[in-house]
């Protein structure tokens, strides 16, 4: 009958517009939820066998899936920037500035000072002391220098474990969540806050490697990463890494000992870009520990040699022999261009000149194994050590170009650190307002709550129609029954 | 019900970052106000530091040059006071010999060698100046004094001539003394050393050594002379008055010639004490070419700087004012 038929038509009104309440209220609750894809009520007519009256068709989320990879793949490029100016940040603040009293160009030109003096009063055991203090503290530079520069590399390294394991987790995780979703979808029932959590770890693994979804039947989706590995198919892949817990600097990953990144026996070179992992905070950290770092290391052992180097075979200093160390040794011995890595680490001053071990200041006058004073007024040995570091000569370390004096080899560390800093933090500020437009573009498809509050008037007013309907058929009916 | 929509998230975004950048700008704004440089030493100069560096370098090393110059002149300027008091005692020494000699006089001749001693303690006093211990004129024994005490050298000057019969033997066997390096005046006279003293620096590339030593020529010959003069009283070697007279021409003689190389000597300790006084200007007109230098790279103008700090702050306003106002504006609001 017509009226039963109206009866029902207006019950599915009324659960129709119960159900896009229920949407309204959520998406009202999650609208300053992120990783929230904004949900649809979508309705479908029934009509055939049915008298008229409407069904929700399901509940349809709102994800732009172009705009979400794009934003992506911006995020994961911030990440590898991010970290490239994070750690050329740190180095920079290692090597310092010139104008810094307390940076290696600082204490150099401290100790020539110091020798200035001495070459004035060589007499002076003041004057001395103060060069021999004065040396020692460059040397405690290059020492914090190194300590400082081991310590980035074996944070990015202990990073790098703590990421490959969030990373393996989370592929785990996706692998459950599209279990989840298949055995809802295919049940028919709604698989929206699945999705959601699912983007949140997608995005999260994202950060670390740059994926691409790919959407498979019944809401599946598989992960490969921007240079077209599978990481997650059917199974998850597992990452392995080995992490060293201190690292020296002649630890290199070429010499086998420092750990990589592998899966099963497959290992990534993650120092191309070229690589199936390439790209996000993996590559990021890699790079921080296996290159950036690792080229401020070497050209800070570098300098360290171009010290010991010049102070060296120092022709006055009848006292030594040819080959012997000079003011400044690799732990007791003569500095050697084949082993310079790690030199900051091991320079030294000269034994025979430090109070602390036994020596003494007035061998800065008389030559390093004098056994007398000799005459006070003596400054000549002072005078070919002050030359020794303002002259103009072509580097021997093979790290330097240019010809320069010592501070001009120092300034030129800092400058190629500085201006690798200058240049990420560039890349750095164009990938983040890259991001962030995108960012931006996301959020706009995000919750209104304008829009939803007038979506709740509409079917606050649709509801009250329905059960005025529904009074009414009553009404009718009730006229019915009262005729008999 | 599709009707394009806005959401909620993407307006905050936006005025939560320039919030933030604005309020980063204004501390960044407000210590350079405070400073006079700028905050950010590596955005100005783009990474690279060498120019930075070298003006560092020059302040720092030309500041250790100024007071370095600055002992070396007091010393160097000692050294001409002496030579210039040593030259006019035995200036007047000379002339006092002429009269002395002039007179015959055992007793006048006599009271000239007396003096000519005292001349000699006078100058063995002189070139053992020391300025902060260390002697100038010692040559890099600066520790010891340069000549031996007046008393010393006479007995080992007269020692080597006793027994002379003549005058000319006399001059000869102080000749022989004088160039003996064993047990001469190089020896017995001089106690400085034959290497040199601590040299002056007058630029980043070049030192010098100051002249005067006290084995010069200028210092021989004076004390030579004096000791000539000094033979002439004693009675053990001169017994004669007209032996008296000659010996103490002949120290005449040899007081000129050294007068004559005193005056060189000064002449050369002038031209270094000029050298040090034009580098030490040098030095300073240096430090103040890098420091403004410096300042001119690194500095902010206080001006432009505080109508930029006001004008962040205006904007900082702006931002603050927007983001109550867009709070404001939604149904919600409306619908209470």
């Amino acid at each position: 009958m017509s009226l039963s038929g109206s009866l029902s038509n207006a019950l599915s009104g009324l659960s129709a517009a119960s159900r896009g309440a229920q949407i309204v209220s959520s998406n009202l609750a999650n609208a300053m939820n992120e990783n929230y894809g904004r949900r649809e009520l979508s309705l479908v007519a029934l009509g055939g066998d049915h008298h008229g009256g409407v069904r929700s068709a399901g509940v349809l989320r709102h994800v732009d899936p172009i705009l979400l990879a794009d934003r992506r793949s911006a995020g994961s490029t911030l990440e590898q920037a991010a970290r490239k100016s994070e750690s050329l940040d740190a180095l920079a603040n290692i090597v310092g500035t010139p104008e810094d009293a307390g940076s290696l160009n600082g204490h150099l030109r401290r100790l020539e000072a110091a020798l200035a003096y001495a070459e004035s009063d060589p007499g002076s055991e003041v004057r001395l002391s103060e060069v021999v203090r004065a040396g020692g503290e460059l040397v405690d530079t290059f020492h914090t220098a190194q300590d400082g520069i081991s310590k980035i590399r074996t944070r990015a390294d202990a990073q790098i474990h703590a990421s490959v394991k969030q990373l393996n987790s989370n592929l785990e995780r996706i692998e459950q969540l599209n279990a989840e979703i298949v055995a809802a979808s295919v049940n028919g029932r709604d698989t929206s806050g699945q999705m959601d959590r699912r983007q949140v770890l997608i995005d999260q693994v994202n950060a670390l490697v740059p994926v691409r979804e790919m959407p498979r039947a019944h809401g599946m989706v598989s992960l490969v990463t921007a240079k077209g590995m599978i990481v997650l198919g059917d199974r998850a892949t597992t990452f392995e890494f080995a992490p060293s817990h201190t690292i020296m600097p002649h630890m290199t990953v070429d010499q086998g000992l420092l750990g990589t990144l592998k899966a099963g026996d497959v290992s990534f070179d993650m120092g191309s870009d070229r690589s199936p992992m390439a790209g996000g905070t993996l590559q990021g950290l890699f790079n921080t520990r296996d290159e950036t770092s690792l080229r401020a290391q070497s050209q800070l052992d570098a300098l360290a040699f171009e010290v010991a180097d010049r102070f060296s075979d120092l022709a006055v200093d009848t006292t030594s022999l040819p080959g012997a160390p000079g003011l400044f040794t690799d732990s007791g011995a003569r500095a050697d261009s084949a082993n310079q890595t790690g030199l900051a680490g091991r320079l030294q001053i000269h034994q025979s000149v430090d109070p602390a071990q036994g020596g003494q200041a007035w061998r800065v006058r008389s030559g390093l194994a004098a056994v007398t004073p000799g005459a006070p007024g003596n400054a000549s040995l002072i005078t070919q050590m002050l030359e020794a570091m303002t002259q103009r000569i072509a580097p021997v370390s093979g790290q330097f170009q240019a010809s320069g004096a010592l501070s001009d080899h120092a300034a030129a560390l800092q400058s190629n650190v500085g201006t690798a800093a200058w240049a990420a933090n560039q890349e750095l500020s164009f990938a983040s307002a890259h991001h962030e437009q995108l960012l931006q573009l996301q959020r706009m498809e995000g919750v209104d709550s304008d829009a939803e509050l007038q979506r709740l008037l509409s079917i606050e007013t649709n509801y009250a129609a329905n059960a005025k309907v529904i009074q009414m058929i009553d009404d009718m009916l009730s006229t019915l029954m009262r005729i008999g | 019900m599709t009707f394009s929509s806005i959401g909620d998230l993407a307006s905050t975004l936006m005025l939560s970052r320039s919030s933030a950048q604005a309020r980063q700008s204004l501390a960044r704004l407000s210590t350079e106000l405070t400073t006079g440089v700028t905050a950010d030493t590596r955005a100005v100069v783009r990474g690279d530091f060498s120019t930075l560096s070298d003006w560092e370098q020059s302040i720092q090393s030309a500041q250790a040059r100024e007071k370095t110059l600055g002992e070396a002149f007091g010393r160097v300027q000692a050294k001409q006071t002496v030579l210039d008091g040593v030259g006019n005692a035995i200036g007047t020494l000379a002339n006092t010999i002429s009269l002395g000699t002039a007179s015959r006089q055992k007793p006048a001749m006599d009271a000239v060698a007396a003096s000519a001693k005292d001349v000699l303690g006078q100058t063995v006093a002189g070139v053992n100046v020391t300025i902060g211990g260390n002697t100038l004129f010692g040559g890099a024994a600066t520790h010891l004094p340069a000549l031996a005490n007046a008393d010393a050298i006479f007995t080992s000057a007269k020692a080597a001539v006793v027994g002379a019969t003549t005058v000319s033997d006399v001059v000869h066997r102080l000749q022989t003394w004088m160039d003996d390096p064993v047990n001469g005046y190089s020896a017995q006279a001089y106690l400085g050393s034959t290497d040199d003293g601590p040299p002056v620096r007058l630029s980043a590339s070049h030192a010098t050594q100051p002249p005067g030593r006290g084995d010069d020529e200028a210092i021989r010959s004076t004390v030579q002379g004096l000791l000539l003069a000094a033979f002439s009283g004693e009675a053990d070697l001169m017994v004669q008055p007209v032996a008296q007279q000659q010996l103490l021409d002949q120290a005449s003689n040899k007081l000129r010639s050294a007068e004559g190389q005193l005056i060189t000597l000064q002449a050369s300790v002038g031209l270094a004490e000029g050298q040090i006084a034009q580098a030490k200007t040098k030095a300073s007109s240096e430090i103040s070419t890098a420091q403004q230098l410096r300042l001119s790279a690194l500095g902010v103008d206080q001006f432009e700087t505080a109508s930029r700090l006001q004008n962040t702050e205006l904007q900082l306003e702006k931002i603050y004012m927007l983001t109550a106002r867009s709070a404001r504006m939604s149904l919600a609001e409306y619908l209470r």
